[in-house]
């Protein structure tokens, strides 16, 4: 019996432990045991909203995310050109993402999710930041979103597109790992939602 | 300030507080302007504790399919007023977003690149794009 066929046994009977857990009716789960519904969710709504804090206000703004399932992350990007966002972050990293948009994708009910997480702001290296997200779009699942997302990059990737937007290429990533989700399948917030904590 | 007119055309409002350290936001599709305050029906799925004076954000947002004629509006306020059923909303400061025209797509630009050659600059020692 080698050390890594313990160590991966090891580590099933960990998941299982504690996806038997309840935390006050919360589940403690890791982010690729939760429903499908939600990985969905996270791949295909087109926009969604980040919430971050600025001078004790909570912030909401308009934002594309995308999955990173190999980190277990939600990636939101941004341009440098807004770096305010970026200083609150940094600041307090404590963040939430709201789901709640369900038009545009091919999803039959109009779930609600909402993702509560700690935030990392990769700033160090740009070129690594534009990389990353060229390698990340291709690895998104089959969807409108990234339909558009691909025709987005092809545009700004044109002669003129790279003249008037080079500034907005300029990507800093903002890597999301969450903490807790509240899911309401149905998409009725007069429901009490399905809770997870994720580890 | 007519909030009624800056809101017009939206379906739903995103309000969001802070709760536990970190954000908890819902979106709201019943919302109502009442003298210049928002009074939005309160959701009853969360049981969380909201307080008069607790800060809060409304956003507003729409854009098309391609994610294009992006509009926005993001109000910063105050709690004012609760009960069982509904929250009321005071606006303290309005930021907002409209993509589209010539004119506005110009001055996008122009602003975007002098801030992101002041951010490298300032934040990052990179003194040019």
């Amino acid at each position: 019996m080698t050390l890594a066929y313990l160590a991966t046994e090891y580590i099933i009977l960990l998941k299982k432990l504690l996806v038997n857990v309840k935390i006050s009716d919360e589940e403690s789960i890791f982010i690729v045991d939760l429903p499908k519904w939600i990985i969905d969710v996270f791949y295909t709504y087109l926009t969604s909203e980040l919430i971050y804090i600025s001078d004790d206000y909570p912030l909401a703004t308009p934002v594309t995310t995308f999955y990173d399932e190999d980190e277990e992350s939600i990636i939101v990007t941004t341009s440098i050109a807004f770096y305010n966002k970026i200083k609150c972050i940094k600041s307090n990293p404590n963040v939430a993402i709201l789901y709640s948009r369900s038009g545009y994708n091919d999803i039959d009910d109009e779930p609600i999710v909402l993702v509560q997480g700690r935030a990392i702001v990769h700033d160090k290296d740009f070129n690594k930041n534009r990389d990353y997200l060229a390698n990340l779009l291709p690895k998104q699942r089959e969807s409108w979103k990234k339909t558009v997302y691909i025709k987005m990059a092809r545009e700004l990737s044109t002669f003129l597109g790279r003249i008037l937007m080079d500034w907005y290429m300029i990507r800093v990533i903002i890597e999301v790992k969450p903490h807790r989700v509240f899911a309401w399948h149905d998409g009725n917030i007069d429901k009490s939602p399905d809770v997870f904590e994720v580890i | 300030m007519n909030i009624r007119e800056i809101i017009k055309g939206f379906r739903i409002a995103v309000l969001s507080i802070i709760y536990n350290g970190y954000p908890l936001a819902f979106p709201i599709k019943k919302f109502d302007v009442v003298n210049d305050r928002i009074i939005l029906a309160r959701p009853k799925g969360i049981n969380v504790d909201i307080n008069v004076n607790q800060r809060a954000c409304l956003l507003f947002h729409t854009h098309d399919k391609y994610v294009k004629n992006i509009r926005y509006i993001r109000i910063k306020g105050l709690i004012s007023k609760i009960d069982d059923n509904t929250i009321e909303f005071t606006c303290q400061n309005i930021s907002t977003f409209k993509q589209g025209g010539l004119i506005s797509t110009i001055k996008f630009i122009l602003k975007g690149k002098r801030r992101a050659r002041e951010t490298l600059k300032k934040y990052y020692n990179v003194k040019q794009l």
